[in-house]
């Protein structure tokens, strides 16, 4: 059940009628939402919502028994069995057969080949994200941050909750319990804000990403060898344009759905390509999933207390480790590898630049930023090392015509690059300035922009990029 | 007065000398709601201990100051009457003016208890801000008529929870307009869907009635909006690119 579908629209409108009508009710209410959450995930599959019942399950348990536990090597122990498992069944799901592959490839390479049965598994929609919450639930609890659960209701309830569940933001438990324990609320400066973070999202989603996707992306990316330069260079910021309009307008309407049942999920996006170094893009770009890694990947490892060569290689892991999270591939690998490299240089430049050295200007930062970040996104959009090198290799070729981009697909990468320079929190400034008209009026408003929208858009639409991961 | 040596009690009535008919009520100190205290003089500091010989030139010798004793306070009396003759003094009859009473939790009413582990330190942390409904906007003002006859009250509610229920009921008419809006305008997108589902009994009924729904809004005309903005997208889409891309 894809966001911007028909079929979604009626599936939030019955939960939204029947979660407000038990509003009175809170833990009936957190009851439905955890069941609607279910046929939300089981609409893809149904057999894969047991997993998630598990999942909370064994969360809920490990973290209750460790709040019970007063000797300290049992909670260690604890902790480590929760973080082996969550890993492990991640892993199976995920990396099985990528690891099952190498080991083939690594006898083969030693001349004993062995036939080694590969799974050919479906990956679970959401898995990734839904076992990081997981995670950092009962480590915070383990360190004390957040108390346990109260009810086992309330963990299946975070780790459930459609608007999060298949590509997050990854909202930690102590943002999402504290709202559990009461009774939602919605103010008309709320409500006016997730309306139009919905529509926001949808013109990015079904308009900007759609059109740059099936115009433009997926035709460059398909064959990089047989289109020139041009082509190339507007498929690459074409897929970074494509790749942010799609990724934050997931996590728009995902904010603006939860919040008109009442609930407020974290900033996921700030205007990434607006960042004048890498540390700053990644302060920007899925803010959840770098915090996380921060808080329980870079700081466990010793984060930057070492001296700069621990720091340095703390960097690498996080970013080398945070590339596997988005697929099991090399390429994804690689991607975080770049990213870890140019950020411990980054680290390297402020330590080690001599002081009587100008700073940069700020455009030069953002210029350079940008262009590491779309070098990134070959790797990663490329399905394997000898596409990426074709694609790299096809900007030497300027004989050949643009035959793919075309001045409407140039301005809509324009618009996406553009939309990064508007003033900061702009939606926030357009709901004060639209939170107080008459609800027909705002109503009528918003039914225009969603017709334009949907008489944008092309037919059909694929699913967000990071349902895959 | 009834006897001289009574202290005045706050019920006394006091007949003027001059004005027979008239009755005052003297003001008069009322007792404290505590208990009388009484102060015991703080016991003097121990003394300080020995300076090691050889020390004495490193150190200065210690201060002879001491505290003075403080003097005990003495206990609470009720005051004496005043000794200038009722008569003498001057006192207004008429009653006072009425005091308007208030509650002072009007003014600051508490504020509802917030979990503490909402409260981060960077008030950006959330997507969607804790806003409230604010003032009234020039655009309020300008359609709160309108506002008014499909329910909508602009003013601020006396409490979080009636704000809140209007909230929601603001909410649930923007959202009811609007898909009524799109189901009107845009009755074409219901029709393409429904045609994609597999083929039930219910999906066949709901692939009919969307159908002829599309179908006699688009004799009406209602289709006319979306059909010109896709047109005029697709125009926009196929400019400075010759024939490709045009609509077909």
């Amino acid at each position: 059940m894809l966001f911007p579908t028909m079929i979604f629209l009626f599936f939030f409108l019955i939960v939204y009628v029947a979660a407000w009508s038990l509003e009175r009710q809170n833990a009936n209410r957190k009851f439905f939402l955890v069941l609607a959450s279910w046929v939300f995930y089981g609409w893809w599959d149904w057999r894969f919502v047991g997993l998630l019942i598990g999942s909370a399950l064994f969360n809920w348990w490990i973290a209750r028994t460790i709040a019970r536990t007063e000797r300290r090597s049992t909670r260690k122990w604890l902790i480590a069995l929760d973080v082996v498992l969550n890993l492990g069944v991640l892993a199976f799901f995920k990396y099985y057969d990528f690891f099952t592959a190498q080991l083939i490839e690594g006898l083969r390479f030693f001349h004993w080949e062995r036939d080694v049965p590969l799974l050919q598994m479906i990956l679970p929609v959401g898995i990734s994200f839904f076992t990081f919450q997981a995670i950092s639930y009962v480590v915070d609890v383990h360190r004390g941050k957040v108390p346990p659960a109260k009810s086992l209701l309330d963990v299946m309830l975070m780790m459930s909750f459609f608007p999060h569940l298949v590509a997050g933001p990854i909202v930690r438990a102590s943002d999402l319990l504290p709202q559990f324990a009461q009774t939602p609320k919605l103010n008309r400066g709320m409500a006016t804000h997730a309306l139009l973070l919905i529509a926001w999202g949808l013109f990015k989603k079904t308009v900007i990403a759609s059109e740059l996707a099936t115009g433009l992306v997926d035709k460059v990316f398909f064959d990089p060898a047989s289109h020139g330069a041009v082509d190339l260079l507007a498929g690459v910021y074409g897929y970074a344009v494509q790749i942010y309009c799609d990724f934050s307008a997931y996590t728009d309407i995902a904010i603006g759905l939860a919040a008109l049942l009442g609930y407020r999920f974290p900033r996921n996006f700030d205007q990434p390509y607006r960042s004048t170094s890498l540390q700053e893009f990644w302060r920007r770009w899925h803010i959840s999933l770098s915090t996380w890694l921060r808080d329980y990947l870079y700081i466990p490892l010793g984060g930057g207390r070492g001296g700069l060569f621990s720091t340095c290689r703390n960097i690498m892991i996080t970013m080398l480790l945070g590339g596997l999270w988005h697929g099991a591939s090399w390429t994804f690998v690689a991607w975080g590898g770049l990213h870890g490299g140019v950020l411990s240089i980054e680290r390297l430049w402020r330590q080690f630049k001599p002081a009587h050295w100008p700073k940069w200007p700020a455009i030069v930062g953002l210029i350079i930023t940008f262009h590491v970040v779309c070098l990134s996104w070959i790797l990663f959009r490329s399905e394997s090392f000898d596409m990426a090198l074709a694609y790299l290799k096809g900007f030497g070729n300027w004989s050949t015509p643009a035959m793919e981009v075309t001045p409407f697909l140039w301005l809509l990468i324009g618009l996406g690059l553009g939309m990064h320079f508007l003033p900061p929190r702009a939606v926030e400034r357009v709901t004060q300035m639209f939170r107080n008209l008459p609800s027909p009026v705002f109503a009528c408003g918003l039914a225009v922009v969603l017709l334009l929208v949907d008489a944008m858009r092309p037919e059909g639409i694929a699913p967000f990029i990071y349902y895959q991961f | 007065m009834t006897d001289d040596k009574r202290p005045i009690a706050p019920d006394d009535k006091i007949a003027i000398e001059d004005s027979p008919g008239a009755v005052v009520t003297p003001k008069v100190e009322e007792p404290l709601p505590f208990p009388e205290q009484t102060f015991e003089p703080a016991a003097p500091p121990p003394a300080p201990p020995p300076i090691p010989s050889g020390l004495e030139s490193a150190n200065p010798p210690p201060s002879t100051w001491q505290p003075a004793p403080l003097e005990p306070r003495p206990p609470w009396r009720p005051p004496e009457p005043s000794p200038t003759p009722v008569s003498a003094q001057t006192f207004d009859a008429s009653p006072p003016p009425p005091v308007e009473t208030f509650d002072a939790r009007d003014l600051h009413p508490p504020a509802p208890p917030s979990p503490p582990a909402l409260e981060r330190v960077d008030p950006d942390h959330f997507a969607i801000a804790e806003t409230d409904d604010g003032a009234d906007t020039v655009l309020d003002r300008s359609f709160a008529w309108f506002g008014r006859i499909v329910g909508d009250q602009t003013e601020l509610a006396e409490s979080a929870a009636a704000r809140a229920e209007r909230a929601l009921g603001w909410t649930s008419r923007v959202i009811l307009f609007s898909v009524l809006l799109m189901l009107v305008f845009n009755a074409k997108s219901l029709q393409s869907w429904a045609s994609t589902l597999p083929p039930q009994w219910g999906t066949e009924t709901l692939r009919l009635v969307a159908g002829e729904w599309a179908d006699r809004l688009q004799d009406a005309g209602f289709d006319e909006p979306r059909r010109r903005a896709h047109t005029a997208y697709e125009k926009s889409k196929a400019m400075g690119q010759g024939t490709r891309g045009a609509p077909q």
